[in-house]
């Protein structure tokens, strides 16, 4: 075979780039989709509800616009807003448009019915006006839009699932035109995918490059050649091209998740290239009468087998996340495994192949001398540690992994977009001004259907409502209820039966609401009740949009209209994350087991030994308890992103074991007892892993920089899950092979090429 | 040749005026033959929103004038839940008008001032009838040409008319032969097209001399994107209407 890659180099390097170049042009194809939608499949019922809401009530996506100032009420905010209500509600794709412009007040005065807009009339003494404070508060359709210390007004826009968010661009511009001394911020659920979708593109330019020079000087440093960076780059560069080009083929969409795509490629992907580097920098170090050419078929032949095979461990690691029902997690582990495969097929037929053109270079010192020795002082002690107490290494890793456990039991899952965002960023500011202010953004609805106007099903409406309102984590709650009372108030005079109060009848109720849209108010209505009044809804919205909190109120609403013939479901967009989070969890669960279950047959093939696999298993294991029991004890929550983390930490972190065992049956087969071929593959192969272990910490440093908060953490978690699956491969695996001296690492049967 | 010239500046600086005035006759032409008043009518009206759901509405109307007072009475008949709903329109002499609003459900009847934001309010799509009783002095009107609507050369005319702070503003097309009145054009007030009514099946009114009636009359809110049908089942001249016809308390008994 290693005869073949240098008889065919030149095909072997332009099919290589023939590919990549294939897989480039498929870049204009991809697209960035921000929404969770994407992650929960088309069948989930939130979605089926969400569509049928959509369909009855016009766009349920609302995007808030919000006026800031020390006191709203006066003449130039209120004008301002006027203006930019008149020319946002016009905008294409925005089907629904409320303020408190619009907003009705209803009396009965001299004799006459007053509907009137409330503020309708804006003159230029409003803030003076001593009566319009409590007015405006007074007015459930009216002080909904205003905070109560009057700091902020707001305006609503609904736009529906067809419309896309870019749509806030054009909402920007119209603000743009509309300068004032106010603050215009935008918020709501369209506001936040929108601000992801940005912060995607600029995280995908910024920690792209980022991870990549951090590459180029860790792989500079270590190897002091600029083949020894290049090539792995190349190689990288390469799987990540095929990877988005795939991605583009299949018409799959770029989601948050997806920045771990590249970020893990030039973590893991390297790997391959750089023991393939190292080895010939080692062999044309050691012979300086070897050709280049002779160099590259002897790194092939040297590495191929433990390449493969922890090539395929990483790839069969990651299509654990094949198991997760969110679908771009699934995607990721497909594309980040074609990656790798590819990575792997060009580290062990392009690398040599493309190597070979090149002259060999001059003997020199040995690269990366001090990096090493300060490797190799550590790994000395681990030595000893190792030889001299491996019982006690055994306890201490029992009892890291004890205390994991009991951290396990404090982890929360929450997928909230809301905290997706870090420090004074605008979605961020606007998010939590929605929460304080307006009672929150993300809503719940209730559809009742059938006779929704007739007096009983009212009742239990307003019954809901009262109930509901009443629940410290909601912050407001509207149905067809509070427009009707509003309504009899033009109808009734106050004091009289009927004042306040929901009609007496269903005629009653159809007719109130008959004469208010007549007078040009059916987008009021429509709000709650459908064009035919067959469909009335009940909004609540979030105070905070955390899962358990949504959780909480949705079984909460579940149990209070359990027996109501007249609720046809619940839903809301914010619900849809909590279907997500369950999906998390159970795929959590699912990926873990697969990548382990992949693993385990993997080692116990490549060992011949069920119990290499067992082996293989025990620093995964430690390091899936202290990685679930720092996120458990530090309250950092399970969502979208730590999700993933499991199966990427499996893939990856199982290699370092397979190094140990790989050059430990070499030693054992040289005749060194337990201890000494322990001592020996820890001073020999550890400098190679704890090599590995570094540049896969480095490459997901870069994430650290993330716009996104679950970024951050997966970057944090990550380097804390890999440092500890290279600390268990480099203590507890020697301790636990020094304690149990297994046969399958000592039969001479199978035939290893040491790669060190 | 000095002549020549005199006659032509003259001619341009006459045109508009001209144009103004037969503009005003075209329309008067047109609206005399509509029976605008002391007339019961039955309509019924299908309204479809953006998504393509239907509502049917069933009215009776009357309208009269008495002296300067103009009344418009409208009970609703369909849907059921609505029937008997009553909204009578006053029309005072440089005064603001009244709605008066009955509902059955509760007997109660209500009173609103039909000031022209509450009328500009309570439904445009119709824009004939900001102009059907219009005082002629108050309205400008401006022939813009001729256009061909439908097969059919129309006069193209601008229609305005000033109340209070609303400008309706209206194009109007007037087919050339029959003087009827096909299409309408309302603006609103950022000069943007805001309605298009249709007027079609005209049809000779019994017991009129020359009278005649759209019987459909289609409607499109463009900002809106809702569409309104309007069948008048019948239409009869009624000159023996009077005030107590108008009455909210004569329906409710």
């Amino acid at each position: 075979m290693q005869e073949k890659i240098i008889q065919f180099r030149i095909p072997i390097v332009a099919a290589s780039l023939a590919i990549t170049l294939l897989a480039l042009f498929m870049f204009p194809r991809l697209k960035v989709n921000p929404g969770l939608d994407n992650y929960v499949p088309e069948h989930i019922e939130n979605r089926v509800y969400l569509r049928k809401l959509d369909s009855i009530f016009g766009g349920s996506e609302m995007i808030m616009v919000m006026l800031h100032t020390e006191d709203v009420v006066n003449a130039s905010t209120l004008i301002r807003l006027r203006s930019l209500a008149d020319q946002l509600c016009q905008l294409e794709g925005i089907d629904r448009c409320v303020s408190p412009l619009d907003a009705m007040e209803i009396s009965y005065e001299d004799g006459f019915m007053v509907m009137e807009p409330f503020l309708e009339e804006i003159p230029q003494d409003i803030a003076e006006d001593e009566s319009i404070r409590p007015r405006i508060m007074e007015n459930p359709m009216a002080s909904r839009f205003f905070a109560e210390d009057f700091s902020l007004v707001s305006m609503i826009l609904s736009k529906n699932m067809q419309t896309s968010d870019t749509i806030i661009d054009v909402i920007k511009n119209v603000i743009a035109e509309h300068p004032g001394k106010e603050e215009v911020l935008i918020g709501g659920l369209p506001f936040i995918r929108y601000s992801i979708s940005d912060n995607i593109k600029t995280d995908l330019t910024l920690l792209v490059p980022l991870a990549m020079l951090l590459m180029v000087l860790l792989l500079y440093f270590s190897f002091r050649e600029w083949k020894g960076v290049f090539m792995p780059l190349i190689i990288v560069t390469m799987s990540i091209i095929l990877s988005f080009g795939v991605m583009a083929l299949l018409g799959w969409e770029i989601s948050l998740i997806t920045i771990l795509l590249p970020i893990m490629l030039i973590a893991i992907a390297n790997n391959y290239g750089i023991h393939m580097i190292a080895r010939y920098q080692e062999l044309s170090r050691k012979d300086g009468s070897l050709t280049m050419k002779q160099v590259s078929k002897q790194i092939f032949l040297d590495l191929k087998r433990p390449i493969v095979i922890t090539g395929l461990t990483t790839i069969g690691g990651v299509l654990g996340l094949l198991s997760h029902s969110m679908v771009p997690a699934a995607q990721l582990g497909v594309l980040t495994a074609l990656g790798i495969g590819f990575a792997l097929m060009l580290s062990i037929w392009f690398l040599p192949a493309l190597l070979s053109f090149f002259p060999i270079p001059k003997a020199r010192q040995s690269p990366g001398q001090y990096k090493m020795a300060l490797a190799d002082r550590w790994l000395n002690r681990f030595s000893s540690w190792v030889t001299l107490h491996p019982v006690r290494i055994v306890i201490l890793s029992a009892t890291v992994g004890l205390i994991g456990l009991i951290g396990i039991f404090f982890v929360e899952v929450d997928t909230n977009l809301e905290g997706y965002f870090l420090g004074r960023s605008e979605v961020r500011r606007s998010t939590e001004l929605i929460n304080d202010k307006f009672g929150g953004s993300q809503f719940i609805s209730v559809l009742f259907s059938g006779d929704i106007l007739l007096p009983d099903v009212l009742k239990r409406m307003d019954q809901y409502e009262k109930e509901i309102a009443g629940d410290p984590a909601v912050g407001h709650v509207s149905s067809p209820v509070t427009m009707l009372k509003e309504l009899s108030k033009g109808f009734y005079n106050p004091g009289e039966e009927g004042y306040n109060q929901i009609p007496a009848s269903a005629d009653e109720a159809y007719q109130f609401i008959e004469i208010f849209a007549m007078g040009g108010n059916e987008e009021t209505v429509e709000q709650f009740i459908d064009y035919n009044y067959e469909y009335a809804r009940m909004l609540i919205s979030l105070k905070d949009g955390s899962n358990k909190t949504g959780k909480i109120l949705h079984s909460k609403l579940q149990t209070m209209t359990q027996d109501d013939p007249n609720v046809e479901f619940i839903a809301g967009a914010s619900l849809t994350k909590i279907e997500l989070a369950d999906m998390v969890v159970k795929g959590q669960y699912r990926s873990l087991v697969l990548a382990m279950v992949v693993v385990f047959i993997l080692l116990s093939i490549v060992f011949r030994s069920p119990r290499a696999g067992v082996l293989s298993s025990s620093p995964l294991s430690v390091a899936i308890l202290v990685l679930f029991g720092i996120m458990g004890l530090f309250g950092i929550s399970l969502d979208i992103a730590t999700a993933l983390l499991s199966s990427i930490m499996i893939g990856v972190g199982v290699d370092y074991t397979i190094h140990f065992l790989w050059r430990f049956k070499v030693e054992r087969n040289r005749g060194l007892d337990h201890k000494e071929a322990a001592r020996v593959t820890l001073c020999t192969t550890g400098r190679g892993i704890f090599f590995n272990a570094f540049s896969v910490m480095v490459g997901f440093l870069a994430l650290s920089l993330s716009n996104f908060a679950p970024m951050r953490y997966f970057s944090g978690l990550v380097v804390i899950s890999i440092f500890t699956c290279l600390i268990s491969a480099l203590l507890l695996v020697p301790s636990i092979v020094i304690l149990t001296k297994p046969h399958y690492l000592d039969r001479n049967s199978q035939k290893i090429n040491s790669h060190e | 040749m000095n002549k020549m010239k005199l006659l032509c500046i003259l001619s341009v600086f006459s045109l508009p005026s001209m144009a103004r005035d037969d503009g005003k006759i075209i329309l008067e032409k047109a609206m005399d033959q509509l029976l605008t008043m002391n007339v019961e009518m039955s309509m019924e009206i299908t309204e479809t929103d953006t998504k393509g759901r239907v509502k049917e509405k069933g009215y009776d109307i009357l309208m009269a004038k008495f002296g300067d007072v103009e009344k418009t009475r409208m009970i609703m008949q369909k849907p059921d839940r609505a029937k008997g709903i009553t909204i009578v329109l006053t029309n005072l002499p440089d005064e603001v008008g009244i709605i008066e609003v009955y509902t059955p459900a509760n007997g109660k009847t209500r009173k609103m001032k039909a000031t022209p934001q509450n009328m500009s309010r309570v439904g445009s799509n119709f824009a004939l009838s900001n102009f059907a009783s219009a005082d002629y002095d108050a309205i400008s009107c401006k022939l813009l040409g001729k256009q061909q609507i439908d097969s059919l050369s129309c006069y193209q005319l601008e229609v305005m008319e000033q109340s209070d702070s609303i400008i309706f503003k209206a194009e109007f097309m007037v087919e050339e032969n029959t003087f009827h009145i096909v299409q309408i054009i309302s603006y609103d007030e950022d000069g943007k097209q805001a309605n298009i009514t249709k007027l079609s099946d005209f049809q000779p009114i019994n017991g009129t001399k020359n009278k005649i009636q759209p019987m459909l009359i289609m409607a499109e809110d463009i900002a809106g994107n809702k569409h309104t049908r309007m069948q008048v089942l019948n239409i009869f001249p009624r000159t023996d209407l009077k005030e107590e016809d108008f009455s909210i308390q004569g329906v409710g008994e």
